[in-house]
């Protein structure tokens, strides 16, 4: 069953693809023109379709108590 | 005008220029064109992307009793085992037969490359000179005799981006591709790609050495559904073109450029790292070096049709912008392709050539200019 809430990003594990920004409905995941990975929480609606789109499971869902949504 | 031979000197010598292909704008605008040409001596390209024709080919060395191994598993992963009694070949995209999807052979390789242990189960005809029935046993890199990496295909010039006009969500090797033309996605890191720096293979052909996966591999031959008469912008297909085979000592590799992939409602893949020098023999070659993403066309192919028709056509510099025009609106675009991984591999080549630790080569023989285009299935009649 799919679960929702706030994810988790695991930095040291992304390769910076872009497979979750594709999935991501609201854009709160995006690759920036430089490569990098931006994520707005505000934007967020915690569907969490990026983590199962995530190829290398670097997306995960947040403790929710945690603030912290960018991970080393 | 330099030679291969001129280059490797001054890379020996610690001496040659070397620069990242997305770093030439730069030197040309403090330099100017011609004094920059005359500079630099190689340029440096790269790619990371799920490149799903890859594998490896393993030797396990014999049991005893001989076993003629006819049937190869690795991790519950099925390798192909039509060879040499202790050969097989496991192909990335392989699911488990226990996990399905979850683990597959692409799982397998990065295990062995990360120097895990690796179960070894595998079935085999007996005959006079392999007696064996089965083998199982453990198997790591450092006790197999043979792990080199293989892609039929690698290293596309150029690749169709996606978008989906049907009222479903598709979820494809293209990744999430919403609803009613809601987004696109797309494929290769621009113009640090090798083959839009190069794009007619001045420079490379079989024997070229390349860093693959972490490793210093060849091109072997040419990619499987290479074609050469896709429409041109400029000097560049705007479709899928060339594309090389590359071979490489798996042993060799690193875990931080070969990544298993599981790409949902697909199934397992590969990202592989290639990084491919250019030597700039001439100013010519230092021109198509210069190319920038704007100059960049890639047709975008909707994905709920069959034949996946052509809707638009965008620049990489639209499309790696965040949002581009489609069907009267702008949609967001998302890369597929690690335009920061592909950065790093061209660093390390270039740290690579600039320390003398990796020198050219001369192509052995020129990659084909045919054919025109490549071939489909041939249809069932009846």
């Amino acid at each position: 069953m799919h679960q929702r809430g706030y994810i988790t990003i695991r930095l040291g594990d992304c390769v910076f693809c872009g497979f979750c920004s594709a999935a991501c409905p609201c854009e709160a995941l995006q690759l920036t023109p430089e490569g990098d990975l931006l994520y707005e929480k505000t934007r967020c609606t915690q569907c969490a379709l990026c983590v199962p789109a995530c190829p290398v499971c670097a997306i995960q869902l947040a403790d929710p108590s945690s603030e912290s949504a960018l991970g080393t | 005008m330099k030679t291969i031979e001129e280059i490797n000197r001054k890379i020996a010598e610690k001496k040659a220029v070397v620069v990242r292909a997305d770093e030439i704008a730069e030197l040309v605008k403090e330099e100017g064109f011609a004094n920059a040409a005359r500079k630099v001596d190689v340029v440096t390209t790269a790619t990371f992307s799920p490149m799903c024709s890859s594998g490896a080919f393993l030797n396990f060395g014999h049991a005893t009793p001989g076993v003629k191994i006819a049937k190869t598993f690795l991790n519950d992963v099925e390798a192909y085992s039509g060879l040499a009694a202790v050969d097989a070949y496991i192909g990335a995209t392989q699911p488990s037969r226990k996990q399905g999807t979850r683990y597959g052979g692409a799982h397998v390789i990065c295990d062995l490359v990360a120097g895990k242990p690796v179960r070894l189960e595998a079935e085999g005809t007996p005959t006079d000179c392999y007696p064996g029935k089965r083998v199982s046993t453990i198997i790591h890199k450092h006790d197999i005799n043979e792990a080199t990496l293989f892609n039929p295909r690698n290293v596309y010039q150029n690749y169709n981006a996606a978008t989906n006009s049907s009222s479903r969500k598709l979820l494809t090797y293209m990744g999430t591709l919403h609803p009613h033309y809601q987004n696109i996605t797309y494929a290769t890191s621009g113009r640090l790609s090798p083959l839009f720096v190069d794009p007619c293979l001045r420079t490379i052909g079989i024997g070229t050495r390349v860093f693959l996966g972490g490793a210093h591999g060849f091109v072997a031959w040419n990619g499987t559904q290479y074609q050469v008469g896709s429409e041109l912008s400029g000097d560049i297909p705007v479709s899928p073109a060339r594309t090389l085979a590359l071979i490489g000592n798996l042993k060799q590799m690193d875990c931080r450029f070969l990544r298993p992939a599981v790409i949902q409602g697909y199934g397992v893949s590969l990202f592989v790292g290639v990084g491919i020098p250019i030597p700039i023999l001439d100013e010519e070659q230092f021109r198509l070096a210069c190319v920038e993403n704007d100059q960049i066309f890639t047709k975008i192919v909707d994905y709920a049709s069959p034949d996946h028709p052509e809707v638009a056509r965008l620049s990489y510099a639209q499309l790696r912008s965040g949002k581009a025009p489609l069907q009267g609106k702008m949609v967001r675009t998302s890369p597929l392709s690690s335009l920061k991984k592909a950065q790093e591999i061209a660093g390390v080549l270039q740290e690579q050539l600039r320390a003398g630790s990796f020198l050219l080569t001369s192509p052995v023989q020129p990659l084909p200019d045919g054919p025109e285009k490549i071939k489909s299935m041939p249809r069932m009649e009846g």
